[in-house]
This record gives structure tokens, C-alpha cells and sequence, in this order.
């Protein structure tokens, strides 16, 4: 007996020298904790410049029993007025809209939840008809929440810890005989020279530039669903990395960005690059969850900058979303703050910049057309105020079942179907970009690119690799009989190319798969092709100056 | 009976001396990290992509650091601003900033730095890369990852991560409130 008393006292001071310290995060999980609740008086928070509004929107109603009232809002760090780097002298309070709110016992992991509701478009939230209850708490979720029609499914949560939801919560309290307003406001956690406290707004920040895309959506579609959608930030979110499954739950997420399966990534690296605040950002990146859930892109990605000859596919889908993030904030002004202390970054007018290279290639272009379609304000050719709604609707209809690779050639053919009184005032728009009047899907008659010939098609490297105009060309061709077939590219001047293709059905529009084996001159691989026509994508890896190719598909 | 009771004292000690040992531990072998933005994805910025190795070291043992910028563009400059970690010591020459002039026969622009430091850790070379365009100054901003010692983020989360009784983990920090009594 006495042997297994010093065994367990050898266990215990061994154990006590290891785990002593203060509570963190592991490495790999979490850690579970259940706090024992430990009542506060009533919370008087930090003086700041800006006092927290103590007025509501929601009229106090005496029948409504005991009540908790209040507005939730967060610390807005603005941009500067040069549009180059964040100024922490002018951050604003503002509404966290559409978020859920809870009033729970103990903490806001308790499962004893008294009340749930969301905050509306003024940050405002209320819990009627209480009875006294010792020990409760308010939890607010970087969520918005809502079913049904019109209903959307958004989180913001930290992709380097298990996906932890963010959480804001008050302190813990009693509910009396008498009703109060709480208003909670989430802090940016500058300090001045950095940041030293918890950057508890920068979720909400993010969230309220999403709900401000999603209202602009329901303004040409009220009953529009949106898919669920989480958002991935962290401090530790840098401009690094490959985009592996293990590197973006550490952080290295080498952009912000859409994985084009339901997850946004932030940059969330001080000193580095900060999104959270960059809202033209976070909204472009969620045009590509749009394109990807309401509409089509056959974008490739890669990379892409001022002065790029893009192909086509690339250019609309940057385009897009550099001219979407004008448009759902009717600002178009795009920023993004960089930099040691965030002082740093640059800006792009959309409505006003020039296009440093014009065409239907050209990122540019296709954002400064997309805004003059859309805005109000006529200058040069621009003589046109569609509004939103005839984009959005071309969008999700003619641009989503189009036979070709969504380009600009497809989203003005399906544009001036559907609004024929427009074509010329679209026109010039588009020859204001040194587009031509567009006559079909295919670009014809300006743009080479697509081909019903199967021998001598040339790709050129000459406008850089991977994802530049001409790296890549179409071959249109039909099957007649349902069965496998062999399709193969080979190529005929020289054997330094490494050709690659993709095989996609047009209709539905459905992409098979990709062979890109690494092998010189020659790609071959069999598919099981049903009756139809067919889109065929090819490439060299290699990125010759000018490589050619014949096709084969029996 | 002592014996077991001496056995089981040296197992526990090398267990716990195993746990002390991790979360001190040095790297036997070296080990270079590597990375591209060559044909990935970027949002709008400035045309500029970025090749890296860093070498995984010990403590007080030299890293090298070597970084390579590419462009497309042809003519006008390129500046760099380098922020490297303060834990990080430059072995050699330190830049804060460097300029590069691009030109039509240069497909890549260098810069190679040696760091160490005496202390555990995952540490950052940031680079905010500038390049005058068009519509004036576009930027881009980088991380080279810096591997010393056991390599972990030291970086202190204010934040804390608790996991629901329904299962979901949340990441906690405090409201700023006002209350106010409704008369």
C-alpha cells in the first residue's frame, strides 16, 4: 500500500512539473474547458473616443416583461483618404448586422441557451419577457444565420484552430426585476504601435462586408438562397505557402482567396497583409463563391497583373470580381492596406482607371466595362445605367448554360439578348476597350481561339505562361456515338512541348477531367464520350515560344 | 515491490523528460522549405511572383535565405521593404529596402539573406514588393517562412479557444459593453 501512495506521489509531482502554466491552445486541438462561472458586477467599459451609442432603434415596450436590449457593433478601421494604408485615427463603430446573438447560462459553451436571436440592419437585438436568472451571459457569433427563402449560412471562424467559431461575450451577469440596454461593441485591439489585445472585430468586419454582397444580390433576386459559406481568418493567416490542406490550417494560405468549395481564407498577418478591413477584397473574393454558386466560371486562376494578356476565362472572372466589390458597395474605389503597421497598400479607381493593356484579354477592361454597364454615372462612352439586375440575370442564366468558356464573349451575347434596346450603347462601351461588337459566344471574327479544325492548332508562350491569352486553345468538336475514345495531342513542330488538355461537355456544360501527364511531345488518354458536342482545352506545360499540335479522337 | 516502484519512478521521468525534451527540442537534420506563387492564384496587386528556400536550422545556426522576384514587366523599378522578425539576427548585412531596375534581358531579381536566432521558433521575413504601373504604385506582399529549432509559432493568441457542449469550437474574447438601466 505504502509503495502505491509514493508511485502516485512520484506520478503527481512529475505531472505537476510538466503541467503547470497557463491555459493555451494545443497544437493539435483543442483544449476543453469548463470554467467555473464566478458572478461579476455590472462591466463599465474602457473610455474610448467614440462612446457606444446608448440608442435604439427598438421602441421599449412595457409589455414586453423584463427585458435585455442593446446594440452590437464593431471597430471599423478605415482606409485613408489617399487609399494607401489603414488609419487607426479614424475607426468607426458600426452595426454588426444579421448576426446571431444568444443569452446563455454561465458561458457561451453552455448548452443551457435561454434566448437566440439575430441583429438587424441597425446591429440591434432584444430579449423580451425574462425572469430573474443568476449567471447569464450574452455570446455574439461572427454568423449570419438565416433559413428559408432568401436565407443564407455564413461563419467566420480560425482555420489555424479547429475552425473556432469567433465569439464575442459579455460579462457574466444577473437578470433582475429591472430591464437594461447592453450594447457590446467588438475591439479592432490596436494599441497604437501594433496590435496588443484580441482582434475581436476583424470577423465581424468580414462579415458585414459579406452581408453588405449578399443585400446587393437580393436586390435583383429577394428570394436568392445562399449557400453555406465559411470564412477562414486567423492572425496567422500570411502570404505564404502552396495551398495544401495542411498549410491552410497553418496559416499559410499564400493569398486571400475562394477554394471553390464553400471556404473563403483571409490574410490575417500584421505588419504583412491585413484583409479584414480591405473590404473591396473580401468582396471580390466572394464574387468567386457567387460565380461558383449561382453562375459558372471556367476561370483557370493563377496569377494576374496590371498589364497581363489574360486568357479569356481569367480576365472575366478578375474582372468580375474587381468590378462586383464597385458595385455591391457603389464605391469604386478598390484598396488593399499592406505593410509594416498596415501603412501601406495601393488603390485602383474601377469607374475611372485606365486600362493598362485593352481588350477582351484584359482584366482592366473587363472591370471598367462591367461598372459602366452597372453605375449611373454617364461619362465618355459610357451611356448606361443597367442597374444590377440584367447583370445578375445574365449571369445566372445565359453565362451559367453558355456552350462556350465563360468570357466577355458570352456574357454580351447572353447581355444584349436579353436587353436588345441596349446593343448599341453596349457597343460603345465595349469599343471604348477596343472590344469589337460581339456576335457570338466564340469571339469570331476578333479573337482566335476557338477551332472546329483538329491539325496545326499553335499555342505561343509569347504574353508570359500558365494562364495568359494564347496559352491555351479550344477545339470544338462533336461526337455522334456514344462509346470510348482515345484523344490524343501530339505535337508537329519539335518535341520540346509538354501538351496537356482538358475535355469538358457543353451541354449541360460539364468538365470531364484533365490528362496532363509529363511527357514530351505527345498526350494521349482515353474517355467515354457520350453523343454531343465537346469543348476541347489545350496547352503546353513547357510554355514554348510557339508550339502545334494535331488532334486525334477515335 | 522497491524495485517496481524505482522502475516505474524512471519510466515516468522518461516520459516526462521525452515531454520537456519536445517542446525544447533541436533539429537533427536540415531541412529547406521551399515555396512558389509561380502559377497560383493571387488577388489584384502588384505584377510580381516570388521563389523561396529557407534552410530549417538549429539554435544560433546560420539559415539561408534565398529569394528570387520575376515580372513580366520590362523597364521602371521595383522596390522591396524588408521586415524581418526581431528575434531574427542578420548575419552579415541588413537591408530595410532594396530597389531593383527591371530590365527586358533580367527574367529574375535576387536577394539572399543569413539569419539565426537563439531562440525556438517559426519567424517571418515580410517583403512588401511596389512597382509603379499604369494607375500609379501597385504593391504585393510576401512571407518567407524561417524555420529555428523546433520551429513552432510563438505568436500569443488573445483569443480563447473553448470547445461547446454541442460540440462546436469557439474562439472567445471579451465584449467592450455599456449597460444601462431602462426605467
Amino acid at each position: 500500500m505504502k509503495n502505491r501512495i509514493y508511485t502516485l506521489l512520484i506520478f503527481l509531482i512529475l505531472i505537476t512539473l510538466y503541467g503547470c502554466g497557463e491555459i493555451t491552445t494545443v497544437d493539435d486541438g483543442t483544449v476543453v474547458i469548463y470554467p467555473t462561472p464566478t458572478p461579476t458586477p455590472t462591466y463599465t467599459f474602457e473610455p474610448t473616443s467614440t462612446p457606444i451609442p446608448t440608442s435604439t432603434s427598438i421602441p421599449i415596450d412595457s409589455n414586453n416583461g423584463v427585458k435585455i436590449i442593446g446594440k452590437i457593433t464593431y471597430d471599423r478601421v478605415h482606409v485613408k483618404s489617399s487609399g494607401t494604408g489603414l488609419n487607426y485615427n479614424n475607426i468607426t463603430r458600426d452595426s454588426a448586422r444579421g448576426v446571431t446573438v444568444k443569452l446563455v447560462k454561465n458561458s457561451c459553451t453552455s448548452n443551457d441557451i435561454l434566448k437566440t436571436t439575430s441583429t438587424n440592419d441597425s446591429g440591434d437585438y432584444q430579449f423580451l419577457n425574462l425572469t430573474p436568472t443568476q449567471n447569464v451571459r450574452i455570446c455574439v457569433y461572427a454568423k449570419l444565420e438565416k433559413r428559408g427563402i432568401g436565407g443564407y449560412d455564413v461563419e467566420v471562424v480560425d482555420n489555424t484552430n479547429n475552425s473556432a467559431i469567433y465569439t464575442m461575450q459579455s460579462s457574466l451577469f444577473n437578470i433582475g426585476e429591472d430591464s437594461t440596454r447592453r450594447n457590446l461593441n467588438a475591439s479592432s485591439g490596436w494599441g497604437g504601435y501594433g496590435y496588443n489585445r484580441a482582434r475581436t472585430s476583424a470577423p465581424f468586419a468580414i462579415l458585414d462586408s459579406i452581408y453588405t454582397a449578399i443585400k446587393k444580390v437580393k436586390t435583383a433576386d429577394s428570394s436568392a438562397i445562399f449557400p453555406k459559406l465559411k470564412v477562414n481568418w486567423s492572425v496567422r493567416n500570411v502570404p505564404s505557402g502552396g495551398g495544401s490542406e495542411s498549410e491552410l490550417r497553418d496559416g499559410f494560405i499564400l493569398t486571400s482567396h475562394y477554394n471553390g468549395d464553400g471556404n473563403l481564407y483571409i490574410l490575417g498577418d500584421e505588419n504583412s497583409d491585413t484583409d479584414e478591413f480591405d473590404n473591396h477584397i473580401i468582396i471580390h473574393e466572394w464574387g468567386h463563391y457567387f460565380e461558383d454558386k449561382f453562375s459558372r466560371s471556367d476561370s483557370i486562376g493563377g496569377s494576374h497583373g496590371e498589364g497581363d494578356k489574360l486568357d479569356i476565362r481569367v480576365a472575366f472572372g478578375e474582372g468580375w470580381g474587381n468590378a462586383w466589390s464597385a458595385i455591391a458597395t457603389d464605391n469604386p474605389i478598390y484598396f488593399d492596406t499592406q505593410g509594416f503597421m498596415q501603412s501601406d497598400g495601393f488603390s485602383m479607381n474601377i469607374e475611372s482607371g485606365n486600362s493598362a493593356v485593352k481588350g477582351y484579354f484584359s482584366e482592366d477592361s473587363i472591370q471598367n466595362i462591367l461598372y459602366d454597364l452597372y453605375d449611373s454615372h454617364n461619362d465618355g462612352a459610357d451611356r448606361l445605367s443597367l442597374g444590377f439586375k440584367p447583370i445578375y440575370n445574365t449571369l445566372v442564366g445565359f453565362q451559367k448554360n453558355t456552350k462556350a468558356f465563360t468570357s466577355i464573349f458570352t456574357f454580351i451575347t447572353g447581355l444584349q439578348e436579353e436587353n436588345i434596346s441596349e446593343k448599341d450603347k453596349i457597343n460603345d462601351i465595349l469599343s471604348s476597350e477596343n472590344i469589337r461588337p460581339i456576335v457570338d459566344i466564340y469571339g469570331s471574327s476578333q479573337a482566335n481561339l476557338y477551332t472546329s479544325s483538329t491539325s496545326d492548332i499553335c499555342t505561343t508562350g509569347e504574353n508570359g505562361t500558365f494562364n495568359k491569352l494564347n496559352n491555351h486553345k479550344y477545339i470544338k468538336f462533336t461526337i455522334d456515338s456514344s462509346r470510348n475514345y482515345i484523344i490524343s495531342v501530339v505535337q508537329n513542330n519539335g518535341s520540346m512541348s509538354d501538351p496537356d488538355f482538358g475535355v469538358y461537355k457543353t451541354s449541360p456544360f460539364k468538365h470531364l477531367g484533365d490528362s496532363d501527364n509529363t511527357t514530351y511531345k505527345i498526350e494521349s488518354a482515353r474517355y467515354s464520350l457520350d453523343s454531343g458536342d465537346y469543348l476541347l482545352d489545350i496547352s503546353d506545360y513547357n510554355g514554348q515560344t510557339y508550339a502545334c499540335f494535331d488532334i486525334n479522337i477515335n | 515491490m522497491r524495485k517496481k516502484l524505482i522502475l516505474n519512478a524512471i519510466i515516468m521521468v522518461g516520459l516526462t523528460g521525452n515531454i520537456l525534451a519536445d517542446s525544447n527540442s533541436t533539429v537533427d537534420n536540415n531541412r529547406t522549405v521551399k515555396g512558389t506563387t509561380i502559377g497560383k492564384y493571387q488577388k489584384p496587386g502588384a505584377p510580381i511572383d516570388i521563389t523561396y528556400r529557407s534552410t530549417r536550422v538549429k539554435l544560433n545556426e546560420p539559415s539561408d535565405i534565398n529569394i528570387s522576384f520575376s515580372t513580366p514587366l520590362k523597364s521602371g523599378e521595383m522596390d522591396v521593404d524588408i521586415n524581418i522578425d526581431k528575434d531574427l539576427k542578420v548575419i552579415g548585412e541588413a537591408y530595410n529596402k532594396i530597389t531593383y531596375s527591371l530590365s527586358p534581358n533580367q527574367k529574375e531579381y535576387n536577394l539572399n539573406l543569413r539569419v539565426s536566432s537563439s531562440k525556438n521558433g517559426l519567424y517571418y521575413i515580410r517583403l512588401l514588393t511596389k512597382i509603379n504601373g499604369v494607375n500609379g504604385i501597385k504593391t504585393r506582399a510576401f512571407a518567407v517562412p524561417v524555420y529555428i529549432g523546433n520551429g513552432k509559432l510563438q505568436k500569443k493568441s488573445h483569443q480563447l479557444v473553448m470547445k461547446a457542449l454541442g460540440g462546436e469550437n469557439l474562439s472567445i474574447s471579451k465584449a467592450e459593453e455599456s449597460v444601462e438601466v431602462i426605467k
